[in-house]
């Protein structure tokens, strides 16, 4: 699962402030290439503050980030990095097709490759038969697959996820897991996500980084390595890792003060 | 910027117009409604100014007082249909302007729903009567001819403006008492509406200057410029303008046929039109017509219409004395 | 599919029966109304439509009409250049746009009336007055819509175009023209109102030509089933164009809109559940 001894990102000493505010203090993290990584903490701890300065969107006032081995420091860098906001935010004028194709259409792709990559991304999530719908017209499920389509379809190197299941129904939730990981196995993409979900960190990640706030920084890593795949959430050995995280959330060295 | 233009234009013109004689240009514009529109059509569709050697360039108006406005900023250079209380107004404040024959009487009628207990003039004291708007040559006739001759001032009676559809709708609706209409639309009215006639302004200003002058309303002006420096090519325009007055008289069907191509005009109302031909449209610049403008002259600035003294350049007699030659 | 559109069909020929059963009510009622009255005063309707018949065979009539249409085309095609120019200029910059705002409460308050007097004496009896008219008065709106689009513009649209890697003028043609879209064909759709009525009026003071020209020709003339004509028609030609030009590009441009006509108990609610089945696990 984890390859090649090159991280795919590597953050060194990150800091961002917001008025007064140290969001993240000094917080080092080395991502693995095709590993799936958590990243958990209670409200304040800079966790999508964090992720945001990975994919590039926000900057850091201090600090350095290195994506593949190369300083990052010009944004097209980012190239391969694709983000999924916690919202669907389908543009609405366009169909789903189309919205799909939004990330490509800065790539240089002809029209018909493009086409192409959309229909295998819509397949992967299971939503070809709706390709040429409105946003509108689908479930909150749906249009949360169809954004994953999107991210997908523009084959990331790195795929970011910020709280991306956490509007939907535990049933729906579950089905994405299985699609998110079946894609993850076929293309060997690495994932960082973040998530208020105990139950989903363990079930996905391959490690877990809890953070701590004010001043935003790593509490601890978690190793998930061992525990083998699939994980369903009630079986004994992923009920009790599950517990444990929320017992450190709440009572760990480091926790909510 | 325009107004520079035509200006430098006009002069440049002028200039070859003392070398050229073969076909002078004249720009010449008229409102085509009302009074000047049958005459203007005649003119137009006629070639009565080609042949006199004269090039016309015609221009339409919309509304009454544009081409006066036309002729002072230079655009155009003749106006034969210019209303007399603008003309007045405008020559006093020293624009360049000639008057070159009188060609609109005032033909106007007083006139009452034939349902009305008014019976004469006199009986108009107090009441509502519709006419063309204050500061109109036809409101201030009006008023002259109600003081002067029944003794009805000004505050007297309750002027009611409007264009001629508006006052035949005021008078059918009985939202007036009486009207100051021109005979036309009296004449297209009259089927529908019966009206009684209380008295006419011809026959009112005779009564009012114990003479046979009629009132005009309308007078051929053109530009200082054109009558001063080229009384000779003014001449021709006029005897243009009598040979179109001769024809029209004459062929009253044709008159009827131009009406109804250039306005849309109704058969009926077209023949209403043209049979007015002779009372709506004149050429004259004799003594008595230039006495009777002077008196006009003298009523407007006594009603305080027009403000200013009456400049004795301002009638350019010579292009007409000139006119009269030519056969 | 099938059944969805015989249904829509179904309801457009109710709604047509409801809009022509409307029309002749009030034709009747104009009838009625007209008995009473002089005909150049209220001209009833049989008496308006000869009028209409003999202004269609008249010798000016297609020069009239295209003069109006030309010169109303020619100042809402500049209103629309202008006005997005600048509505988007004011969009971007703040600055730009808190310096203008006075400038445009000024444009928005000044009736077409007053551009009429000043376009006369600028430009005097020509095309270039009823233009500037038109013009003036859609221009405000035009560059009001699109301001206001640009404003709406969501953030969260352009930051995903952002996390995309599109470049700015990506950004500007996709997520920005598609969502100012709107706001602008709304205010295109208020400009056309207001520029053919206010032409009109420009032409009756402006003109040589044109549809104002002989409207108010008609009125000296105590010619009031000219009048009506002249307005009969002018009402079947922007029904004509709104229904013919603008109903159906608003619809095809906007068919993403969750507005729907049908009732939810409808085939269309039907085909909705159908799309929101899950097909796999």
């Amino acid at each position: 699962m984890t390859g090649a001894a090159q991280p795919a990102l590597e953050a060194r000493g990150l800091v961002k402030r917001y008025g007064g505010l140290d969001v993240l203090s000094g917080v080092d993290l080395s991502v693995h290439t095709g590993e799936v990584l958590a990243l958990v903490g209670p409200s304040g701890c800079g966790k999508s503050t964090l992720l945001g300065i990975l994919s590039g969107l926000l900057s850091a006032d201090a600090g350095s980030l290195d994506v593949a081995g190369v300083p990052a420091r010009c944004f097209a860098q980012w190239q391969r990095i694709a983000y999924m906001f916690q919202e669907d935010r389908l543009l609405p004028w366009r169909s789903v097709r189309d919205n799909v194709a939004l990330g490509l259409e800065g790539q240089g792709l002809g029209r018909a490759q493009r086409a192409q990559r959309v229909d295998e991304a819509l397949r992967m999530v299971g939503l070809l038969h709706v390709a040429d719908a409105w946003p509108h017209e689908l479930s909150g499920g749906m249009r949360s697959r169809v954004a994953l389509a999107r991210s997908v379809a523009v084959l990331p190197a790195v795929l970011l996820m910020d709280e991306p299941f956490s509007k939907l129904d535990p049933q729906t939730r579950a089905q994405m897991h299985a699609q998110l990981l079946r894609i993850h196995a076929g293309s060997g993409t690495t994932v960082v996500f973040v998530t208020h979900d105990m139950e989903e960190a363990v079930v996905l990640a391959d490690r877990i980084v809890r953070l701590v706030p004010s001043p935003g920084r790593i509490a601890e890593v978690i190793e998930l390595g061992d525990l083998p795949r699939p994980r369903d959430p009630v079986a004994q050995g992923v009920a009790e890792r599950v517990r444990d995280l929320r017992a450190r959330m709440v009572m760990g060295p480091e926790g909510l003060q | 910027m325009r107004k520079f233009f035509t200006a430098a234009f006009v002069a440049a013109a002028t200039l070859c117009a003392f070398a050229a004689h073969a076909a002078d240009k004249v720009r010449i514009g008229y409102w085509t409604s009302g009074v000047s529109l049958g005459y203007g059509a005649v003119l137009e569709s006629g070639g009565f100014l080609a042949q006199r050697g004269i090039d016309a360039e015609f221009v339409h108006f919309p509304d009454v007082n544009a081409p006066l406005r036309a002729l002072a900023a230079g655009a155009i250079d003749v106006a034969f249909g210019a209303p007399l209380a603008g003309v007045f107004g405008t020559a006093a404040q020293g624009v360049p302007i000639r008057i070159f024959s009188a060609t609109q009487p005032a033909d106007v009628q007083f006139v009452v729903p034939a349902d009305s207990p008014i019976r004469a003039l006199a009986e108009l004291k107090g009441k509502k009567v519709g006419m063309s708007p204050a500061g109109s040559s036809v409101a201030v006739i009006a008023g002259a001819v109600l003081a002067g001759n029944h003794q009805i001032e000004p505050t007297e009676f309750s002027l009611v403006g409007g264009n001629e559809s508006r006052l035949a709708q005021f008078l059918a609706q009985k939202q007036v008492d009486a009207a100051a209409l021109r005979s036309i639309t009296v004449a297209q009215i009259q089927g529908e509406v019966p009206l009684r006639r209380l008295g006419s302004f011809a026959d009112e200003w005779k009564k009012l200057t114990r003479s046979d002058a009629v009132p005009y309303i309308g007078v051929g002006t053109a530009r200082a410029e054109l009558a001063d420096k080229q009384p000779e090519v003014l001449a021709r325009v006029i005897a243009a303008l009598r040979d179109t007055l001769a024809w029209g008289s004459t062929h009253r069907d044709e008159v009827v046929q131009i009406l109804r191509k250039k306005a849309n005009l109704p058969e009926d109302d077209a023949r209403t039109y043209a049979g007015q031909w002779d009372a709506l449209n004149r050429v004259g610049f004799e003594p008595a017509d230039i006495a009777t403008l002077r008196l006009q002259h003298q009523v407007f600035t006594e009603s305080g219409l027009v403000k200013g003294a009456l400049r004795d350049d301002l009638f350019a007699t010579r292009p007409y004395a000139l006119s009269k030659a030519m056969k | 599919m099938k059944p969805l559109h015989t249904l829509a069909r179904g309801a457009m020929a109710s709604l047509a029966g409801q809009r022509l059963a409307l029309a002749g009510a009030l034709v009747l009622l104009w009838w009625a109304g007209a008995q009473g009255m002089p005909s150049f005063v209220l001209p009833g309707p049989s008496r308006v439509l000869q009028a209409l018949e003999v202004l269609w065979h008249s010798e000016t009539f297609t020069r009239d009409v295209l003069a109006t249409c030309r010169r109303v085309l020619a100042g809402l095609g500049l209103a629309m250049l202008v006005g997005t120019l600048a509505g988007l200029a004011l969009g971007a910059s703040r600055a730009l746009a808190r310096f203008f705002e006075p400038v445009l409460a000024v444009f928005n308050t000044v009736s077409s009336a007053i551009w009429a007097i000043f376009a006369i004496i600028w430009f005097g009896i020509s095309d270039a007055t009823t233009v500037f008219v038109v013009f003036m008065t859609a221009m405000p709106l035009i560059l009001t819509s699109v301001w206001q689009g640009a404003q709406a513009v969501e953030p969260q649209y352009v930051d995903l175009a952002r996390s995309f890697r599109l470049s700015r003028w990506q950004i500007l043609r996709k997520i920005h023209a598609p969502s100012i879209l709107p706001h602008f064909f709304s205010g295109a759709r208020l400009a056309f109102g207001f520029g053919w009525r206010v032409s009109l009026v420009a032409e009756t003071i402006g003109a040589s030509d044109g549809i104002g020209y002989r409207l108010r020709q008609a009125a000296d003339l105590v010619q009031t089933d000219q009048v009506f004509a002249w307005t009969v028609l002018l009402v079947g030609l922007m029904l004509l164009i709104e229904g013919g030009v603008l109903k159906p590009a608003e619809r095809r441009l906007f068919r993403w809109k969750s507005a729907s006509l049908a009732p939810p108990s409808s085939h269309a609610g039907r085909r909705a559940a159908a799309v929101s089945q899950p097909t796999e696990s």
